[in-house]
């Protein structure tokens, strides 16, 4: 089938899809630019009130469990930090131009729930790991599966093939991929990522979360791995919801080179299990979704 | 320079001389100091507090006072463990979580004017942190190895303590004889190099048959036990040496062997006195009985038998008598001069009817006509008459020839006197103890030869007053040599 379409029209089609506008990208910089400060990034977010009032609402969400309500987009950034801040915009971004489609056979607010629920995992997971890049594990976990959603778009037929094949056969979704001899999630993801102009680490995630093991890059290692086993965990809990019906052994060598024991990782499970059940609107895509139309 | 340049080259900077201030930390309490000196540096500082959990609640680590709006944000920030700042309404409060993983050892709460924060701050914070957080957990892991080490030298100590109050001496060696442990009797004992290298040896087998051993030892005047243990431990081979002075209990021992013999002795003497005086008494109630009848033949026999019974009572009381004096030490002697050969042959003389009877050859070997010496004439005669006595008594009569031969000769200032038998011989476990007091190297109750034991006692001791030395060779089946040495000088 890959036969029939070059790499090359691949990556054109990818690269019709939406992309971050100006304003994200704006946040994006400001957030990673040391030189900034709470104003320069709340002058960044307040240019789109909707945005603004939709990182409110998530800021105030069950998962920050924050002590106090927050009023003011400038408490957010203070509070949870310029890049969580980052993070909530660029989730309203995906959900706003990726997740208004519904599928017949793919259940885009599951799949939304798999994706919140790996970021909720991957920050988790470098929390219990003594990692500090927390917030950019959160983003990897988040866009990890993004190569799927865009398959979706451009080669529906055989993004249905791969679902159907893989909840049939109980295997998984890139068993599926391989055996029909598509081009796989990861790749797409891959090109996706690299046309919105994200960093490295949420490219090579994207490209190597079912298989870290490949993953030459020694800076983005740490976090392809940490959303490798975080990505595996959440499938553990939302079996299903990735379209992949089928959950993999683990990869000793990268379970043991992020240092985790088997006691770690049974505390990191548990506790994961509680962030989970206590982030129901956090996880729910028609909290995003709702008032959209609006816009 | 483009400022993104710039901008991490004053990032670098910064963190750097962060790095510099915790690399100066060395105890748990400098840290919190430290922490305020970084933190002080970046941002003007209105209030701080250090909370630790304390179960449930959150306490202020120097007591200060904190309001309950601040101790829910240090709540907070115990779960979410990251950087947060609360806007407050002339300030903000910087709650600063110092944790590992997903364990906080305590929280760092600023109180600052300012309102309006830089990504860098956040993120130099957050750097501060996070490396704070891995300081603090080790240096809680080394404040408790210290702890631990301080337990294991007080166990050691304590073990130490032990080993050194024992009385014994406790070493341990390894495979190559090098001494892993030892305490400080066993230092002590092993000062002197002789005994260490006879000890070394022992060890050497020990290892050598990987046998562990057990026996007694006697060194210098002093008896030993000796015990080697092997060990393995964790796969090494050890050898345990315990070495324990039993000088005591030896002398213990031998005490109540002297009384053991004493109370043989004394069941000894009664049956030997008792003999001559039944003769005597039988015979003279025969004579008294029947005084009519008996013809001047018979009453000289009798006579004769009643005064030579006498005789061996009196030589049997004189013995009991050196005895005693032996046991108070108040045997003296009384010199005067006297010609060795001529007492030789007195003795031989007075012996003449046993040595006959027994058939015994008795030769006499001498280099000189005359030996005057500076003696007690009566006491080497006693001293002479035991060893031939004992020469006869204890001849072998499984033998076809049975020899004494007695050889005297002079040095320059002693006088030898050798006295060879072929008797029965003398084993050699018995060699060295038959000088001691009612020694007898046959059980004096199995007794096949009449004797009370302390005879060879009294000689040695007679011997001893002239200053000379006796001493003996001998091998059992074959026959005795005891070698007599005066001195010709009164010493």
């Amino acid at each position: 089938m890959t036969t029939q379409t070059s790499l090359k029209d691949i990556s054109k089609k990818i690269q019709e899809l939406p992309t971050p506008d100006f304003l994200v990208q704006n946040i994006i910089a400001v957030a990673s630019d040391p030189e900034s400060n709470t104003k320069d990034l709340n002058n960044a977010v307040i240019k789109s009130p909707p945005l603004s009032a939709k990182i409110l609402k998530m800021s105030n969400s069950a998962y920050y469990a924050l002590p106090r309500r927050v009023t003011k987009l400038t408490q957010a950034i203070n509070i949870l930090g310029f890049k969580t801040v980052r993070n909530l915009a660029l989730s309203i971004f995906t959900v706003k131009s990726y997740f208004r489609k519904e599928y017949e056979f793919f259940n885009t607010e599951k799949f939304w729930k798999h994706l919140m629920g790996t970021a909720i995992a991957s920050e988790l997971l470098s929390k219990h790991l003594n990692y500090p890049e927390r917030e950019e594990a959160f983003l990897c976990g988040m866009l990890h599966d993004m190569g799927k959603i865009a398959m979706s778009i451009i080669m529906p037929d055989i993004f249905e093939m791969i679902i159907k094949v893989s909840r049939h056969k109980k295997i998984s979704f890139e068993e599926a991929e391989e055996l029909l001899e598509t081009y796989s999630h990861q790749q797409i993801g891959k090109i996706l990522f690299e046309s919105w102009n994200l960093s490295d680490v949420v490219i090579d995630s994207a490209n190597f979360h079912n298989s870290p093991q490949k993953n030459k890059n020694e800076n983005t290692r740490m976090l392809t791995n940490i959303v490798y086993i975080s990505n595996l965990t959440i499938n553990i809990i939302f079996y299903g919801f990735s379209g992949s019906f089928s959950i993999p052994v683990p990869n000793e060598d990268i379970w043991n080179s992020v240092g985790l024991t088997p006691k770690k990782y049974l505390s990191y499970f548990e506790k994961l299990k509680i962030v989970i059940s206590e982030s129901e609107d956090f996880l729910n895509i028609n909290n995003i979704v709702e008032d959209m139309e609006e816009e | 320079m483009s400022s993104k340049v710039k901008s991490d080259i004053l990032m670098l900077a910064k963190i750097s001389n962060i790095i510099m201030e915790l690399s100066k930390v060395d105890s748990l309490n400098t840290s919190y100091k430290a922490l305020s000196d970084i933190v002080k540096d970046m941002v003007e500082i209105e209030e701080e507090y250090f909370f630790i959990k304390n179960s449930e609640n959150y306490e202020e680590i120097f007591e200060r006072n904190f309001s309950d709006e601040l101790s829910e944000l240090v709540r907070w920030s115990y779960s979410k463990t990251d950087i947060s700042i609360f806007p407050e309404d002339e300030g903000s409060y910087i709650i600063i979580p110092i944790a590992q993983a997903t364990n906080v050892n305590f929280v760092y709460a600023i109180f600052t004017k300012e309102q309006n924060f830089s990504n860098r701050f956040m993120m130099i914070l957050r750097t501060t942190s996070f490396l704070m957080g891995n300081l603090f957990e080790t240096l809680k892991l080394y404040e408790e190895i210290l702890d631990k080490n301080i337990l294991i030298e007080k166990n050691k100590n304590f073990l130490d303590n032990i080993l050194n109050s024992t009385f014994d001496s406790v070493a341990v060696y390894n495979e190559n004889l090098i001494i892993q442990f030892m305490n400080n009797n066993f230092r002590n004992v092993t000062n002197n190099e002789k005994f260490r290298k006879i000890i070394d040896g022992y060890v050497i087998s020990s290892i050598a048959e990987k046998q562990n051993k057990s026996f007694e030892y006697e060194y210098e005047d002093k008896s030993y036990s000796f015990d080697l243990i092997n060990i393995i431990f964790e796969k090494e081979y050890y050898v345990l040496v315990n070495i324990r002075d039993i000088s005591g209990t030896k002398e213990l021992e031998k005490m109540k062997k002297i009384e053991k013999m004493k109370n043989e002795f004394l069941s000894t003497m009664s049956h030997e006195l008792r003999t001559p005086l039944s003769s005597i008494k039988a015979y003279s109630e025969t004579l008294i009985s029947s005084l009519e009848m008996i013809d001047k033949e018979m009453l000289e026999e009798f006579l004769t038998t009643i005064h030579n019974e006498s005789e061996h009572l009196e030589a049997l009381l004189n013995n009991l008598l050196d005895y005693s004096k032996l046991e108070t030490h108040t045997l003296t002697i009384d010199r005067t001069k006297t010609d060795m050969i001529e007492l030789m042959n007195s003795v031989i003389k007075a012996l003449n009817d046993s040595i006959e009877s027994k058939s015994i050859e008795v030769s006499v070997e001498l280099e000189e006509d005359s030996i005057i010496l500076d003696i007690d004439k009566t006491r080497i005669k006693q001293v002479l008459l035991n060893l031939i006595q004992n020469a006869v008594k204890y001849h072998d009569e499984s033998k076809d020839k049975k020899v004494i031969k007695i050889l005297i000769r002079t040095t320059l200032k002693e006088c030898i006197i050798k006295i060879e038998d072929n008797g029965l011989g003398i084993a050699e476990e018995h060699l060295d103890k038959i000088f001691e007091k009612f020694y007898r190297a046959d059980s004096s109750l199995t007794y096949n030869v009449q004797g009370t034991g302390i005879g060879l006692a009294i000689v040695k001791e007679l011997v001893d007053l002239h200053g000379g030395s006796i001493n003996v060779e001998s091998v059992l089946g074959e026959g005795s040599t005891f070698t007599l040495t005066l001195p010709k000088e009164m010493v």
